[in-house]
């Protein structure tokens, strides 16, 4: 099931919740991704500039710094503005997905509504 | 004297003036009462009391020596009502400073008040320096004074009242609104009292010598008492409702008494004492039936505002917990559905079975928790909606394919019919009527085991667009109709385990009312259900 073409890319996993950060790169793994994890915004951000990672999945209630701001960050910062954003987050009132979208996300994915191999394929639309 | 109007004959009448002050006492020393006890400890309230009372001892003082037939006596008493005037102004400036609210004061302030009125006090009662004696005129006995004396007292009368107002205005602007209605009521109250006693007992007795109309001035005070006693007391000392019935109770005894004391003869008293008698305890019951009354109002009201908060609070946790649920139930969603892609390896027929229903009922915990958020979205007025004009025919003929091999699976009749010729434009938001409409005929398709099911799309006015799902299923109970649309509710008769969230019916009336339509359903037990929502139609 690895993704061949894109052997090795960095998925860069900003989410608080071990449980799904867990499952998440379980799964990124499984399909032969190289994930990393940052439990909250401020470490996402550290983390975006030292791997420039390929793609980000980004949750928005985060600790230190949310994830709409740490998206809004990221646009400002030269080379980071490049890297496509999917937001992944359980929050899904129009204004949080309309805010995101306004920010800068390539695409808005609420979690529970959405298997991981369903994610996976999204994520490899940025590739 | 000589009573040349009718007003003049008044003020000359002793009975009157006797019947007045004993109304005023009546009234003062009840609000007194009231206010004393409804809370003891509060300064303002305790100035309050003891101003009130120096000031009942000045009105009736000023009766006594007013109506006087002794010289000597009325001197005496002249002099301890002008020394008792002294402290009422002193023990007004105190509940001054202490209400509508406590202000910084200096001890070198009160004790300078305090000695100087002491002072004075004694100099007015035991020498001739302020008053020298009294004298009989056409208006009541009126004190002779010293002319300097007289100077003195009333500069320090003044300076007393001076500062009292100047303390109220300056502490105005500080002050929040509630109490500044206080001390509006307060202001209003002084200045009717100040007013009616620097004319008629003060300007008009030095300018023209005569003290005709003392008793405005004097009786005024009760004024200025039920004033204070309004802005100290909370709504609840003084419900409307409870002080009206008190105030009657009161005047009937007070007019009892009065005739009972003018009665002229046994009968009379026989008869008067019998009829107080009996309206002694009839009032006294009157006043508590209302008191309760009123409490009980007061008590309803606050459950009620504390329901509020309740419901407020619990929309609040619901909301809360419905977005922590969603966390686990995706890990749950994740792990099986990557086993059910094979993450972990081929898996036998019978544990992908399993893992479909375990999959099916999270995703109806998933269902049930979105639909919670949705309501308190909702009804927090938080949900967007991304109105347009669209055709409603459409909307239901997609919803209706979607159950198509559902209902035929089960042997049903399931028929879709759109009035020919039906223009169905309404102004909505696409995807939650698209909600709503699968909402229904899922429902109709889930409850009914044999028969039909007809979904309709109807115009039965040129301005109401309307559609109808109906179908021939348990039916449901006239009782169960009642409740149906309500948050929570599930139908709990004989269909057993199909019992969905409680929120769909909910979530859809909430959607058809914010759309400007209405919705409902007609139905008998054992013979099937219609359901059917309106929506304005937008003619195009």
């Amino acid at each position: 099931m690895a993704y061949m073409e894109s052997d090795n890319a960095v998925i860069l996993i900003v989410e608080d919740d071990d449980l799904l950060s867990t499952m998440y790169k379980t799964k990124f793994e499984s399909e032969g991704f190289k994930v990393i994890v940052a439990g909250d915004g401020l470490a996402g951000f550290e983390m975006a500039k030292k791997h420039l990672p390929k793609v980000i999945l980004l949750d928005v209630m985060l600790p230190k710094l949310s994830g709409t701001d740490l998206l809004a960050q990221l646009k400002k910062a030269g080379e980071l503005s490049k890297i496509p954003v999917v937001m992944l987050s359980n929050l899904s009132s129009e204004e949080t997905i309309r805010e995101a979208e306004g920010r800068g996300a390539q695409e808005y994915v609420v979690k529970a509504n959405s298997t991981p191999q369903q994610i996976v394929d999204i994520v490899k639309k940025y590739l | 004297m000589v009573a040349t109007t009718f007003l003049d004959g008044l003020l000359l009448d002793i009975r009157a003036n006797l019947a007045t002050i004993v109304i005023v006492d009546t009234f003062a020393i009840w609000l007194i009462h009231k206010i004393y006890t409804s809370d003891k400890t509060a300064k303002a309230n305790l100035f309050f009391s003891a101003f009130s009372l120096v000031f009942l001892v000045w009105v009736n003082g000023g009766f006594v020596f007013a109506f006087s037939t002794d010289l000597k006596f009325a001197e005496f008493i002249g002099k301890v009502i002008l020394a008792d005037v002294i402290w009422s102004f002193i023990f007004l400036y105190f509940f001054l400073s202490h209400f509508p609210t406590e202000r910084g004061r200096s001890a070198k302030g009160d004790f300078l008040v305090l000695v100087s009125g002491s002072l004075l006090s004694l100099l007015v009662i035991f020498t001739d320096e302020i008053v020298k004696g009294s004298r009989f005129t056409q208006w009541g006995v009126d004190p002779v004074y010293a002319e300097q004396g007289r100077l003195i007292y009333y500069i320090y009368i003044a300076t007393l009242i001076g500062s009292s107002l100047f303390q109220m205005l300056r502490e105005y602007p500080r002050l929040n609104a509630v109490q500044k209605r206080k001390a509006q009521l307060l202001f209003f109250g002084l200045t009717i009292f100040l007013s009616a006693n620097l004319v008629f007992n003060v300007y008009l007795p030095i300018s023209s010598g005569s003290i005709k109309y003392w008793q405005f001035g004097n009786y005024s005070a009760v004024i200025l008492i039920f004033l204070a006693a309004f802005a100290i007391a909370t709504r609840q000392l003084l419900e409307v409702k409870v002080v009206a019935t008190e105030v009657l109770t009161l005047a009937i005894w007070v007019t009892l008494v009065i005739r009972l004391l003018g009665s002229s003869s046994s009968f009379d008293v026989f008869v008067n004492v019998g009829v107080l008698v009996i309206l002694i305890p009839f009032g006294i019951l009157l006043v508590k039936s209302v008191k309760t009354e009123v409490e009980q109002r007061q008590e309803l009201q606050k459950l009620t505002q504390k329901l509020r908060e309740l419901d407020v609070r619990k929309d609040e946790f619901v909301s809360v917990a419905a977005h922590e649920l969603r966390a686990p139930m995706t890990a749950i969603k994740g792990y099986i559905s990557m086993i059910l892609d094979g993450d972990v390896g081929e898996i036998p027929e019978k544990a992908k079975d399993f893992l479909g229903e375990a999959i099916t009922a999270n995703d109806r915990l998933i269902r049930m928790v979105n639909n919670m958020l949705d309501i308190s979205r909702i009804e927090e007025n938080r949900l967007v909606f991304e109105m347009g004009l669209m055709d409603l025919s459409e909307v239901v003929t997609t919803a209706y394919r979607e159950y198509k091999v559902q209902a035929e699976q089960k042997g049903l009749d399931f028929r879709l019919h759109i009035e020919e010729g039906a223009k169905a434009m309404v102004n909505v938001d696409k995807d939650r009527i698209y909600e709503v409409t699968s909402n229904f005929i899922s429902n109709a398709v889930k409850y009914t085991d044999k028969g039909t099911v007809v979904v309709s799309v109807l115009t039965p006015n040129p301005t109401t667009v309307r559609f109808e799902v109906v179908d021939t299923g348990p039916g449901i109970s006239p009782e169960e109709q009642k409740k149906l649309f309500q948050k929570f509710y599930r139908t709990e008769s004989n269909i057993g385990k199909k019992l969905g969230t409680g929120l769909g019916l909910y979530i859809s009336k909430l959607l058809i009312e914010r759309f400007g339509g209405r919705l409902g359903l007609s139905s008998e037990k054992g013979k099937g259900s219609m359901f059917w929502f309106e929506l304005p139609l937008v003619l195009t």
